[in-house]
């Protein structure tokens, strides 16, 4: 069931942008407050997946994509496909 | 929940700026989702890697799925749900589909429907090091 929890101001008139930053100041804090309230649970029970049947181009396409190298591995493609 | 475009998502995102943050992994390794979940913000990737490094390690990130530019995109699928599917437990035991505020948009429904759902729940997203290679933490 899901929980919903309300921060209710009245007595301001807020514009758009100004309700936008405070709703993610509420979710930031809140995200942050239910990390910790789970981290009393972190490691128990944790389901053990082994990832190393992942094919390797999946990894080594992930880490390009990610690392520093991506943009000299595009800078050389048209070397490399030839 | 608010991520950027109206195009497909990824329910498996990097943690960085941009991202939305989807959910946080709980007991039993099932992740409590965060249908409102706030948009991701330096300030608060640096709150959640207080309680788990890497942050991907027990949070969920949600971005715009980017398809052809991802490692796990072949053959017009997304293999990383394919991955989840055969790799991963199913909750069958679930009444209803958790309410992930994503799911009218998710890549890994639109390819799997609710059988998607079953093993979302269990996933973590394997967090990449880009000065260590790849981290396995799922």
């Amino acid at each position: 069931m899901p929980h919903e929890f309300k921060f209710v101001l009245d007595g301001a008139e807020l514009d758009e942008k100004q309700q936008a930053f405070i709703a993610q100041a509420v979710a930031e804090a809140g995200s942050k407050a239910l990390g910790e309230v789970l981290a009393a649970d972190a490691g128990r029970d944790l389901v053990a997946i082994d990832v190393s049947r992942l094919r390797r181009w999946e990894w080594v396409g992930r880490a390009v994509l990610l690392g520093d190298i991506a943009s000299k591995v595009a800078e050389r493609y048209p070397e490399i496909r030839r | 929940m608010t991520v950027p475009g109206d195009g497909p998502v990824c329910p498996s995102a990097d943690a960085r700026p941009g991202a939305t943050l989807l959910g946080i992994l709980g007991p039993r390794g099932r992740v409590v989702f965060l249908p409102q979940g706030p948009r991701v913000t330096e300030d608060l990737l640096a709150g959640l890697a207080a309680t788990s490094s890497p942050v991907e390690a027990r949070h969920r990130f949600a971005a715009p799925c980017v398809a052809r530019g991802c490692a796990f995109w072949d053959d017009g699928r997304c293999r990383a749900a394919d991955v989840a599917a055969a790799e991963f437990p199913r909750d069958n035991s679930m009444a209803e589909l958790p309410e992930c505020g994503i799911r009218d948009r998710c890549r890994w429904f639109f390819q799997s429907g609710a059988e998607a759902c079953r093993v979302c729940v269990h996933v973590t997203t394997a967090a990449v090091s880009e000065s260590a290679g790849p981290v396995p933490s799922v």
